[in-house]
C-alpha cells in the first residue's frame, strides 16, 4: 500500500516538472519607421520585441550613406532593460542625400541589427523675406525650408547677423549697414548650397528737405490746393485763427518763393478738391455749426479763376477727384454721404453717378490711378472703385497701425505714373509707396517734421514731391521737399 | 473549570494586546504622478484655422473628474513632408491656433510637433492625408427606437450618407459632428405672470416677442462614428453617419446640422474606433471590454513616456444639411413647450439668424 503511494507521488512530480518549458531570453530588434525627415535631421523609431525585460547595454540607431554602412553615423542611446519602441534624433546629416538606417542594440558585447530603411533628405529651398523693404539695423524675416543649423546669410556681398533660427525654416536676420547700394540680391548658403529668390532687397530710400520758402502770415487749415504744370497753388480755407483766407499762393520751384493772389470769390473751406483746379462746394464762413454753404464752383484754367455750374447737391468735406477729364465729387458730410456727381467740361453739365458702395468723407484718404478711384478707409482698408461699371474691391490695407481719433484721418496721397505716395497721417510719420502693378508697399523714410501738423497740400515736380504742412503749435507753415529715390 | 476559564480569558485579553500593541499607524502619501501628456489636433483639407490643444489628463472616475489643465507657452509646429512648417500660436488654455486658412493638401504627409517650455519633445508618427470619397447625397428620416422606459419609444433623425466605396483601395472614413444651429420655437402667447407678481400672480400675460431664436450646441447624442470599407468594399453605400435625439426642442423649427466626411488613416481609425467603444459602455453584459487607447505621440526623450491623443490628418468634405421638421415623418410628441420670449428659455439664444443662415 505504502508503495502505491509512494509512486502516485512520483508519477505526479514527474508530470507537474515535465510541463515546465525553460524559457529561452529571446527578443527581435526592429527599425519600424521613419518619423520624419527635414534637411538635416531624421527622426527613426525602432522597437525590441521580447517577452520578458532583457538587459542591453547600448540601443539606437546606425545611419550611413551607403548600403554596407561604412563610416557610419551611430545614434548611441545607451542602456536599456524593457523591450518596447524606442525613438531617436539624428541631426548633421547632408541636405538631399539618400540614407540608410537601421536599428541596433549590444547585448553580451554583440551588436544585433534589425532591418534596414531608407530615406531622403529634403533640399533647402529659400522662399520669401518680408519686410522686402527695411531700414539699415532693422530685422527682416527669412522663410524657406530644411535649413541646416550651418546657415549664413548675404546681402550682396555683407554677411548678416542671423538673430534667431526657429526650425530650420524661418530665419530672423539683421539688415547689415547701407553700402550705398539701394537694391541688393539677398544670398542664403546652407551645407554648401547658396540660394536666392528673383527679387532684391531694397534699404529704405527717401529724403526730406524742409525748404525757406513759406507764406507770410498765415497758416491754412481747411484749404484747396492744386498743381497746373510746374506751379503750385495753396489758398482759401482759413487761417488757424479762423480768420478767413480769400487769397491763393502760387509757387514755382524754380524761383523758390509763394506769391500771393487775390481770389475773385467768397472763401470755400472744406470744399471738395480735385487738385487740378477744380474746386468748389464747402463753407463760405469760418464760424462753427450752423456753417454757410457756399455753392460756388471753380476751374482755374492757368490764367484765370473761371466760375462753372454748380451741382444740383451740396457737398462739403467730399472727395474731388479728376477721372476721363471730368471733375467728379463724392460723398461728404452734407447729406448722404455716398452720392456721386460728375461735371462735364465739354457740355458744362452735372450728372448723377451711381452711388459709391459706402459713405466717405474728405477724413479719409483717396486717390485717382488709371481713371479708377481708390480710397483708405478708417480701418486701413484700401478699396478700388470702378467709376464705369460702379465695381468695388478690396485690394490692400495701409500697412502702419491707425489709432482711432488720433492717427486714422488727415492722411495725404499724391500719383507718380504707377506709383503712389501715401502717408503723413495725422500725429505720424510713416510715408509708404505703393506700387499699382502689384499693390507692393515700400516703407519710406520716416518724416522727420513736427507729426501734431495737418497737411495743406501737396505737388510734384521732377520725381520730386513737395508738401505744405500747418503745425498746431508753431506759427509758420513748413514746406517741404521729399526725394523718394535718395537718400 | 471556572479556573480555567478565567486563565482563557487572561491569555485572549494578553494576546489581543500583544497584537494592537503591534498595529503601529503607517504614515502614507500617494504619489500622484503629473497628469499624462494629451495632444490632440484634427488637420483637414479645408482651409480655416485649424486648432491644437495640448493638456494634461486628470483623473476621470465617479467621484472626481479633473479639469484636463491645457498646457501653455509651449511650441507647437506642423510640418509636413517637403519641410514646410507651420507654427501654430497659443490662444490660452493650452489651445494652439494655425494661421487663417491653413489646411492639409492631399498626398501630403504631416508630423505634429510639440515641444513644451521644459524641454520636453513630443512628436506624432507621420499622417499621410488620402482622398476621400466624394458623396452623391446626404438624406435624413425619422426613426423610432424602442428606449429604456417602456411606454415611450425614442425619436431622433437618422442621417444617411450615399455614396460609391472605391473598388481598388482600402478606405477608413469618419463622420465628425460639428456645433450646428438651429431654431428655436418658443410660445410666448402662453406667458404667464411670475408667482411673485405683486398685481396679479400667475395671470396670463401674452408675450409680442419673440417667437424664433437660434441656438447653437453639438449634436447630442455624442457618438464616434468611424468604419473601414473591409465588409463593403467596391460596394454602393447607403449609411448611417449620425443620429440626432429628438429632445422636443431640437425639431420644433429648422435644424441645421454641420458635420465632415473624412478620410483618416488606419491608425486613427483603430484609434476612433477605440474611443468610440469605450465611449459606449453602459454597463451591460454586452460592453467591450476596458482598452489601452493608444495614441500616435511619441517622447523624444523618453520613449517609455505614454503619451495621450492623436494627430488626425483627413481629406475633409463638409456637409451642411437643413432639417426641416415639415420634412420629417414624425417628431416626438408632445414637444415641449416655451411659454416665454425664446430669448429667455434658451442660453445664447438670439433672434438673429446666422449669417450664412439659408435654408
Amino acid at each position: 500500500m505504502k508503495r502505491i503511494y509512494f509512486y502516485i507521488v512520483l508519477v505526479l512530480t514527474l508530470l507537474t516538472f515535465s510541463c515546465e518549458e525553460e524559457r529561452a531570453e529571446g527578443f527581435n530588434i526592429l527599425t519600424e519607421e521613419i518619423v520624419n525627415v527635414s534637411g538635416e535631421r531624421v527622426i527613426l523609431m525602432g522597437r525590441i520585441i521580447a517577452f520578458q525585460n532583457i538587459p542591453m547595454q547600448d540601443h539606437g540607431f546606425y545611419i550611413s550613406s551607403n548600403e554596407s554602412f561604412n563610416q557610419p553615423i551611430i545614434h548611441s542611446m545607451g542602456q536599456i532593460d524593457r523591450p518596447g519602441r524606442f525613438a531617436g534624433e539624428i541631426s548633421g546629416l547632408d541636405l538631399g542625400v539618400t540614407y540608410f538606417a537601421k536599428a541596433f542594440v549590444v547585448r553580451d558585447g554583440e551588436t544585433l541589427f534589425g532591418n534596414t530603411l531608407t530615406f531622403q533628405t529634403l533640399g533647402a529651398v529659400f522662399d520669401d523675406f518680408q519686410p522686402r523693404t527695411q531700414f539699415p539695423g532693422e530685422i527682416i524675416t527669412i522663410t524657406g525650408r530644411n535649413f541646416a543649423d550651418d546657415v549664413e546669410v548675404f546681402f550682396g556681398d555683407q554677411k548678416a547677423e542671423i538673430v534667431q533660427f526657429e526650425f530650420g525654416f524661418r530665419l530672423r536676420v539683421r539688415v547689415p549697414s547701407f553700402n550705398n547700394v539701394v537694391q541688393v540680391p539677398i544670398r542664403v548658403i546652407t551645407r554648401g548650397n547658396e540660394l536666392s529668390v528673383d527679387f532684391p532687397f531694397n534699404y529704405v530710400t527717401g529724403k526730406y528737405t524742409l525748404l525757406e520758402a513759406n507764406l507770410d502770415e498765415f497758416r491754412l487749415v481747411d484749404n484747396v490746393f492744386f498743381q497746373k504744370g510746374n506751379r503750385f497753388f495753396v489758398g482759401l480755407g482759413m487761417n488757424v485763427n479762423r480768420t478767413s483766407s480769400n487769397f491763393l499762393w502760387e509757387y514755382k520751384p524754380t524761383e523758390g518763393l509763394w506769391k500771393k493772389e487775390i481770389f475773385p470769390g467768397s472763401t470755400h473751406r472744406r470744399s471738395a478738391n480735385s487738385g487740378t483746379g477744380y474746386f468748389g462746394g464747402g463753407f463760405q464762413d469760418t464760424n462753427f455749426p450752423p456753417e454757410v454753404y457756399n455753392d460756388s464752383y471753380w476751374y482755374y484754367d492757368g490764367d484765370d479763376f473761371v466760375r462753372i455750374p454748380n451741382p444740383p447737391f451740396e457737398f462739403a468735406e467730399s472727395f474731388g477727384f479728376m477721372a476721363q477729364g471730368q471733375f467728379y465729387i463724392a460723398g461728404g458730410t452734407l447729406g448722404i454721404g455716398s452720392n456721386v456727381y460728375r461735371y462735364n467740361p465739354e457740355t458744362s453739365l452735372w450728372q448723377i453717378r451711381p452711388n459709391l458702395p459706402f459713405n466717405v468723407d474728405s477724413r479719409m484718404l483717396h486717390f485717382v490711378h488709371n481713371d479708377k478711384l481708390y480710397w483708405i478707409d478708417m480701418d486701413k482698408v484700401l478699396r478700388e472703385y470702378d467709376l464705369f461699371t460702379a465695381q468695388s474691391r478690396v485690394i490692400s490695407e495701409y500697412p502702419s497701425p491707425f489709432i482711432e481719433d488720433f492717427s486714422d484721418t488727415g492722411g495725404t496721397s499724391i500719383v507718380m505714373g504707377d506709383k503712389v505716395y501715401i502717408g503723413l497721417y495725422n500725429n505720424a510719420r510713416e510715408f509708404w509707396e505703393l506700387d499699382m502693378r502689384d499693390y507692393v508697399w515700400t516703407r519710406k523714410t520716416i518724416f522727420p517734421g513736427i507729426t501734431r501738423a495737418r497737411n495743406a497740400g501737396i505737388f510734384q515736380a521732377e520725381g520730386k514731391i513737395y508738401f505744405l504742412r500747418t503745425p498746431d503749435f508753431e506759427s509758420v507753415m513748413e514746406f517741404w521737399e521729399f526725394d523718394p529715390d535718395n537718400l | 473549570m471556572k479556573k480555567r476559564r478565567i486563565i482563557f480569558s487572561i491569555l485572549f485579553f494578553i494576546i489581543f494586546g500583544l497584537l494592537t500593541d503591534c498595529i503601529d499607524p503607517f504614515s502614507f502619501k500617494a504619489q500622484e504622478p503629473e497628469g499624462l501628456i494629451n495632444i490632440e489636433c484634427l488637420l483637414t483639407t479645408m482651409p480655416k484655422v485649424h486648432h491644437v490643444r495640448v493638456s494634461r489628463a486628470d483623473k476621470f472616475g465617479p467621484e472626481f473628474v479633473g479639469l484636463n489643465r491645457g498646457v501653455a507657452l509651449a511650441k507647437v509646429l506642423i510640418k509636413d513632408d517637403l519641410g514646410k512648417v507651420e507654427i501654430l500660436e497659443e490662444q490660452g488654455s493650452g489651445v494652439y491656433f494655425t494661421s487663417p486658412n491653413f489646411r492639409a493638401e492631399i498626398g501630403r504627409t504631416y508630423n505634429l510637433e510639440v515641444q513644451l517650455k521644459e524641454g520636453q519633445r513630443y512628436v506624432s508618427l507621420p499622417e499621410t492625408v488620402v482622398p476621400v470619397p466624394a458623396l452623391d447625397s446626404v438624406t435624413f428620416q425619422s426613426v423610432r427606437k424602442p428606449s429604456l422606459e417602456r411606454l415611450t419609444d425614442e425619436i431622433g433623425v437618422q442621417v444617411l450618407a450615399h455614396f460609391q466605396d472605391p473598388l481598388d483601395e482600402q478606405n477608413f472614413y469618419f463622420w465628425n459632428l460639428l456645433m450646428s444651429d438651429f431654431q428655436v420655437i418658443g410660445e410666448p402667447e402662453l406667458n404667464h405672470n411670475g408667482p411673485n407678481h405683486p398685481t396679479c400672480p400667475r395671470c396670463p400675460n401674452p408675450l409680442e416677442c419673440c417667437r424664433i431664436c437660434y441656438g447653437r450646441e453639438l449634436p447630442k447624442p455624442t457618438r464616434v462614428v468611424t468604419t473601414d470599407d473591409i465588409d463593403f468594399n467596391g460596394n454602393y453605400q447607403r449609411r448611417e453617419i449620425a443620429y440626432i435625439e429628438d429632445d422636443g426642442l431640437r425639431f420644433k423649427g429648422i435644424y441645421r446640422l454641420d458635420m465632415q466626411h473624412l478620410s483618416v488613416s488606419p491608425s486613427a481609425h483603430r484609434y476612433l474606433k477605440l474611443v468610440g467603444q469605450q465611449l459606449s459602455i453602459s454597463g451591460t453584459v454586452f460592453d467591450p471590454p476596458p482598452a489601452n487607447i493608444r495614441g500616435n505621440f511619441l517622447s523624444l526623450q523618453n520613449t517609455q513616456e505614454e503619451v495621450l491623443g492623436h494627430f488626425i490628418a483627413a481629406d475633409e468634405i463638409p456637409i451642411r444639411l437643413y432639417i426641416d421638421k415639415d420634412d420629417l415623418e414624425f417628431v416626438l410628441r408632445p414637444q415641449t413647450l416655451i411659454p416665454t420670449d425664446c430669448r429667455a428659455a434658451f442660453r445664447g439664444g438670439t433672434i438673429i439668424p446666422p449669417s450664412d443662415w439659408n435654408p
